[in-house]
C-alpha cells in the first residue's frame, strides 16, 4: 500500500465510528421564520389512503454528482434517534433516546418497538415486535407497512393512541429525514388496541408540535448507565423559561453536585444545550443519578412543575 | 428538479442528506470533540443556507461549506481551551488490548490525538488531502493558501503524524 492509501485509511478509520446527531430540524429551525405547516391533523379521524402516484425519490443519493469519499458511507449502523413514551408533569410525552442501530428507516421502528426498546428503564414502548414490516418513502407521504398485532390488546383513550402513533411519526421522520412529510399506513395501525369507539380508523399522520407531544427536557448525553471519570459534558434539547436548564447529580436523594446551563432557545419548540464538562473527580466511586430539569419559575405554582429528564451514571 | 432551480431551502436539504455526516467528521479529525463538531458544522449549514442566492450552484456550495467548516473548527479550537492532557500522555488505558473493538477504539483514539498534536496547517491540510481526497489546488483554494504551502504542510504533516504514532505502538 503507498503512504496516500496508508493515510487515507488511517484518517478515514479513525472517525468511521462517528455518527453525528441528526439535526436537519435545529438547523431548519434558525433558517426559517416560517408560518405553521398545512393545518391539518388527521390522527385519529377516519382519513381514507388515496391512491398515490408514486415517484421514487431517494434524497440521500443525490449529491449533486459528487461521490462519497467515505467508505463507509454506505455502512447502515448509525446513531438512530428513536422516541418512547414516558411520565412527565403533563401526562405522557415522548422522549427520545439515541440507539446504535444497523439498517434502513424499517430497522429504526423495529428498535421502537418491545424486540428491543427503551435502555432507559423510565420509558416504555406499546409497539410489538415485527408490527412495522416497510418503510418507503413517496412524494407525498413516509409509507409505513404493517403486519400482524403478536401479544395483548392494549387498552388506550384517544389521546393516548395519538401520542403512541406520534412515537411512530417522529421516529419514522428523524430515520428517513422527512419532517414534512405525514406518515400513511398500510394495514391497520389501530389492530392491537381496545379503543372507546370502534369506529376509529387512521391512515395517515401529520407531525404534532413538539411542545404538546415531547417532554420538554430531554438528555441525550450521557446515556444510560454512562461511565465517567474526572468528567463529562451532557447535552439534550430543552424549552425551558428564558432557556434555563438546571442540572443535578444525585446520590440516592441526596443532591451531591447541581449547576445549569442555557438552551439557544425555547418558546417555539425544543432547543439544544450542553453543559460545560462537569467536573466529578471529588465524588466517591458509585452510582449516580444524572438529572435535568425545566425552570419552573413559579416554583410550582403555576402550570406543570419542571419536566425531568434522568440518566444513571457510574462513577468509577 | 434541475439543480440550479433549487430553493435554499431545497438545498439545505440535499447538502444535509449527501454531507452532513462527512463534514461533522471532517470536523472531527480537526477538533475531536463530536458535539463540537456538530455544532461547528451546523453553523455552516446555517452559513450556506443564508448565502444561497449567492451560492445557486451544489459545487459551490460544497466548497463554501468545507471552507466554512475549516474556519469555524480553527477559530473553536483557538476560543475553547481544552485541556489537552491526553496528547501527553498518549491514549487512555483501555484494559488489556486482545479484543478487536477496544483496540480498534484505542488505534482511532490514537490517530485522533496525533492530529490534535500537529500544527493546525498540517492538520488541515491531512484532513482535507486525505480524508477528503482533495487535490491540491482544492486544498488552496479552501484554505487561502499557495499549492506550494499545501505541498509543503502535506508532506511535513504525514511525517509528524506517523512520528506521533511510533511513539504510540511501544
Amino acid at each position: 500500500m503507498n503512504e496516500h492509501d496508508e493515510l487515507r485509511d488511517l484518517l478515514t478509520d479513525a472517525v468511521a465510528d462517528v455518527e453525528p446527531e441528526y439535526r436537519l430540524d435545529a438547523i431548519r429551525a434558525r433558517t426559517s421564520r416560517r408560518t405553521f405547516r398545512r393545518g391539518w391533523y388527521a390522527a385519529g379521524a377516519a382519513v381514507l389512503a388515496a391512491a398515490a402516484v408514486v415517484t421514487a425519490v431517494n434524497l440521500a443519493q443525490d449529491d449533486g454528482g459528487r461521490r462519497e469519499n467515505s467508505p463507509a458511507a454506505n455502512d447502515l449502523t448509525h446513531t438512530a434517534a428513536l422516541y418512547f413514551v414516558g411520565d412527565s408533569p403533563a401526562g405522557p410525552r415522548l422522549y427520545r433516546e439515541f440507539q446504535k442501530v444497523s439498517g434502513g428507516p424499517i430497522a429504526d421502528l423495529a428498535a421502537m418497538t418491545d424486540a428491543n426498546g427503551p435502555d432507559d428503564p423510565d420509558y416504555t414502548t406499546v409497539w410489538p415486535r415485527g408490527f412495522f414490516r416497510n418503510v418507503k418513502v413517496e412524494d407525498d407521504a413516509i409509507e409505513v407497512s404493517l403486519g400482524t398485532w403478536v401479544g395483548p390488546q392494549v387498552e388506550a383513550t384517544k389521546a393516548e393512541l395519538d401520542l403512541y402513533l406520534q412515537q411512530i411519526v417522529y421516529t419514522v421522520q428523524a430515520a428517513t429525514g422527512r419532517d414534512d412529510l405525514p406518515v400513511r399506513f398500510d394495514g391497520s395501525v389501530t389492530q392491537g388496541f381496545v379503543l372507546e369507539s370502534n369506529y376509529v380508523i387512521v391512515a395517515s399522520v401529520v407531525r404534532a408540535p413538539q411542545l404538546e407531544t415531547l417532554a420538554l427536557m430531554s438528555v441525550s448525553d450521557p446515556v444510560e448507565g454512562l461511565a465517567v471519570h474526572d468528567s463529562f459534558i451532557a447535552r439534550g434539547r430543552a424549552s425551558s423559561f428564558e432557556g434555563t436548564v438546571h442540572w443535578e447529580i444525585r446520590r440516592g436523594q441526596q443532591v451531591v453536585l447541581d449547576g445549569f446551563t442555557t438552551a439557544e432557545g425555547y418558546v417555539d419548540h425544543l432547543y439544544p444545550w450542553e453543559t460545560e464538562p462537569i467536573d466529578v473527580s471529588k465524588l466517591n466511586p458509585g452510582r449516580y443519578t444524572f438529572a435535568a430539569l425545566t425552570d419552573d419559575p413559579s416554583g410550582g405554582a403555576e402550570g406543570f412543575g419542571p419536566f425531568t429528564d434522568t440518566r444513571t451514571i457510574i462513577v468509577d | 428538479m434541475a439543480e440550479g432551480s433549487w430553493t435554499a431551502d431545497e438545498a439545505l436539504e440535499r447538502l444535509y442528506a449527501a454531507h452532513w455526516r462527512q463534514l461533522v467528521r471532517l470536523s472531527v479529525l480537526l477538533v475531536r470533540d463530536v458535539g463540537t463538531a456538530e455544532e461547528v458544522v451546523q453553523d455552516a449549514f446555517i452559513a450556506v443556507h443564508r448565502r444561497w442566492d449567492r451560492l445557486r450552484d451544489p459545487d459551490k456550495a460544497l466548497a463554501y461549506l468545507r471552507q466554512a467548516v475549516v474556519n469555524q473548527s480553527r477559530s473553536t479550537l483557538r476560543h475553547r481551551m481544552v485541556v489537552q492532557r491526553h496528547v501527553e500522555r498518549g491514549p487512555d488505558p483501555v484494559g488489556e488490548v486482545t479484543d478487536e473493538p477496544a483496540e480498534g477504539m484505542a488505534r482511532r483514539a490514537a490517530v485522533l490525538e496525533a492530529m490534535r498534536a500537529l500544527p493546525q496547517r498540517q492538520r488541515e491540510v491531512l484532513a482535507l488531502r486525505y480524508y477528503l481526497d482533495l487535490s491540491e489546488a482544492e486544498i488552496a483554494n479552501t484554505l487561502a493558501i499557495s499549492r506550494g504551502a499545501v505541498k509543503s504542510h502535506a508532506s511535513r504533516g504525514a511525517a509528524a503524524l506517523r512520528e506521533l504514532l511510533k511513539g504510540d505502538e511501544r
